[in-house]
């Protein structure tokens, strides 16, 4: 069964209130067939159809409901999760959805979590690869990972959009080009340094594009454990090897040869980034995966199996 | 020629200096024998004979002169070069020094540029990743970039080792781990949007780490010139393929195999990060690139050709 872990979805009045909110919407702007109109969504399932993807597992994107005001967080969060749900409903053989929730607030990210997994039946928690400034592997967060662990959730982790909060990023237009991919290996050292997959293994992780910059530092993150882990803890190429990394890479595939190499095969999962890879460029996200050059079962875990396994559609 | 371009020499006025001026000396230790004392000029020599290591162009790490004082600044670039001069006039056959310049002091830096070069006869220069958080290739730092230009200059670049600015890497003490390759990746895409290379091409310009994340960078900036950088003249695979890139990478293959898909073994040169990497660790640093299944000869270029080649060593 193949799955796209890595998928978005704008409903508009999610968006139009997020947009009342402040939030910053540029990432959204400037893309289209991702709304909940009847074209929008003719259109994405075409193309789920032409490059033989059963269903899509929906998340916000940056688009998190990470308001200051806890009403705001609810109100958004709730909203958000409501409108995946109802499309979901709508066509459950295509489309499951990771639930969004209304951090930093904790007591009612927690409630909304069992809403949106026990009542609406949602099939993972997303998470952005920090909360506003904060490390989403802040102590303040540790009762999520618990309760998450408790359920043996899957989380799907996506960049936030602040350009790890770097002025030579921000101000220079590279949030999206190089702060994404860095929010992604940024938000993996922060877990190791809090042991967080070791102490709750149950949890699911997957982790955008590779994982970023890790197939291209891997060993170096042993080398200088001593500056930003416990001395006890194990080495962090084993940590990373708890952790599951989608394929958007834009036909990388000397990357993806190289995150197998490092991580296993069966640590991959597909994704897309619909719709930022649309027509073309999705069928893409498929097809260069399967020129990879890997081997053929690997090609077939990745594709079709084993994001399947774990989000609990096959067994 | 095998010629080491990523190794650092540390004589104790230059880390006293800059930890006095508030920096961070903390990666260095008195094993690793990197100063200036008989006993450690012998035991660098010594590592330097059994890695067949023929030279090093050394570098002071991220220890830069870039002080708001310019009389601070150049104060402590005129020590470091120097020092520099002062090893390499002792054994001109075994060692070249690239030049640290007194940014972001206009004047006061092609000061020490012509006398770096002219009088010292330095091999070329070295600059941070950032200088005092404002971009290396800032526009107030044009006149720099012409006379180097002018020059046809070798610039080594380095990581300063503020975690690219940002407080989710910095506070977190991910500045050596993550933060440096991230450094290196944000100067390329800075070269890049400035069009520094297509406005002063006979710059030689030398990356660590492999440009960082570029290897999986590089995609997303193409896919996003059109807004990135809109004037330039040529892609960004055009422009990064007009730079060097060295292989220390914690001895892993599997990261030179992905940077050779990805550059081309005309691009890249040998260094190691001596003497945070000494005795088998450099060893390993010259032998992993031999290890790496490459095809016939690429190891060879990387090891013994590219770097004199580019350094006008090897005719």
């Amino acid at each position: 069964m193949r799955i796209d872990v890595h998928a978005h979805y704008y409903p508009n009045a999610y968006i139009k209130r997020s947009e009342r909110l402040g939030a910053d919407l540029s990432a959204v702007r400037r893309i289209s067939l991702a709304s909940d109109e009847k074209a929008d969504l003719e259109a994405r399932l075409k193309m789920m159809d032409d490059a033989g993807v059963d269903m899509q597992a929906l998340s916000v994107s940056s688009t998190q409901p990470y308001y200051e005001r806890e009403s705001d967080a609810v109100d958004a969060a709730r909203e958000a999760n409501d409108l995946y749900a109802e499309l979901v409903a709508r066509h459950p053989k295509r489309f499951s959805a990771f639930a969004a929730l209304p951090l930093p607030h904790v007591d009612a990210a927690m409630k909304e979590m069992e809403r949106a997994l026990d009542q609406l039946k949602m099939v993972g928690v997303t998470f952005g690869t920090s909360i506003g400034k904060r490390s989403a592997a802040e102590e303040a967060f540790e009762p999520l990972y618990a309760e998450m662990n408790r359920r043996a959730t899957a989380l799907f982790v996506h960049p936030y959009g602040v350009g790890v909060c770097s002025p030579l990023l921000t101000e220079f237009q590279l949030t999206w080009v190089c702060g994404a991919p860095f929010e992604d290996t940024m938000f993996v050292l922060h877990l190791i340094r809090r042991q967080i997959p070791q102490r709750y293994p149950k949890i699911k992780i997957i982790v955008p594009h590779l994982g970023g910059a890790i197939p291209s530092l891997f060993t170096r993150l042993d080398a200088t454990k001593p500056m930003y882990a416990a001395q006890n803890s194990e080495a962090p190429t084993a940590t990373m090897k708890r952790l599951w990394y989608d394929t958007v890479a834009q036909n990388n595939t000397a990357g993806l040869k190289c995150a197998v190499s490092h991580l296993g095969a069966d640590r991959l999962v597909y994704g897309s980034d619909y719709p930022y890879q649309l027509h073309a460029e999705y069928l893409n996200s498929v097809k260069y995966v399967k020129e990879s050059g890997l081997p053929k079962a690997d090609i077939d875990n990745i594709l079709d199996h084993t994001a399947a396994r774990l989000l609990g559609f096959e067994h | 020629m095998r010629i080491d371009v990523h190794a650092h020499y540390f004589p104790a006025p230059l880390f006293e200096r800059f930890a006095r001026m508030g920096g961070d000396i903390s990666y260095i230790s008195p094993a690793m024998l990197g100063g200036g004392t008989a006993h450690e000029i012998e035991a660098r020599l010594a590592n330097m004979e059994a890695v067949g290591v023929e030279m090093q162009v050394l570098s002071v790490s991220s220890m830069y002169p870039y002080y708001e004082r310019e009389s601070d600044a150049v104060d402590a670039a005129r020590e470091a070069n120097d020092l520099y001069a002062e090893l390499v006039a002792r054994y001109p056959t075994r060692f070249k020094a690239f030049a640290v310049t007194p940014l972001p002091h206009l004047d006061a830096a092609l000061k020490e540029l012509a006398r770096a070069m002219d009088t010292l006869g330095m091999a070329g220069v070295t600059v941070g990743t950032s200088v005092m958080n404002r971009s290396t290739v800032d526009e107030a730092f044009e006149p720099f970039y012409a006379e180097l230009n002018r020059r046809g200059a070798v610039i080594f670049v380095h990581p300063v080792g503020l975690g690219v600015c940002s407080p989710l890497i910095r506070d977190y003490g991910l500045s050596w781990s993550i933060g440096a390759p991230f450094e290196d990746t944000t100067f390329v895409t800075h070269v890049i949007k400035r069009r520094i290379l297509e406005r002063y091409p006979r710059l030689k310009i030398i990356v660590p780490h492999f440009g960082g994340a570029l290897p999986l960078v590089l995609d997303r900036i193409e896919r996003t010139m059109r807004i990135f950088a809109p004037d330039n003249k040529e892609s960004a695979t055009a422009t990064v393929k007009r730079m060097w890139y060295d292989t220390q990478v914690a001895g892993r293959p599997e990261i030179l195999r992905y940077a050779h898909a990805v550059f081309g073994a005309e691009r890249l040169v040998f260094g190691s990060d001596f003497p945070l990497n000494r005795g088998d660790a450099y060893l390993r640093a010259a032998n992993y690139i031999r290890e790496a299944g490459l095809p016939a000869g690429d190891a060879e270029k990387i090891l013994d050709h590219n770097a004199a080649r580019l350094l006008g060593l090897e005719k």
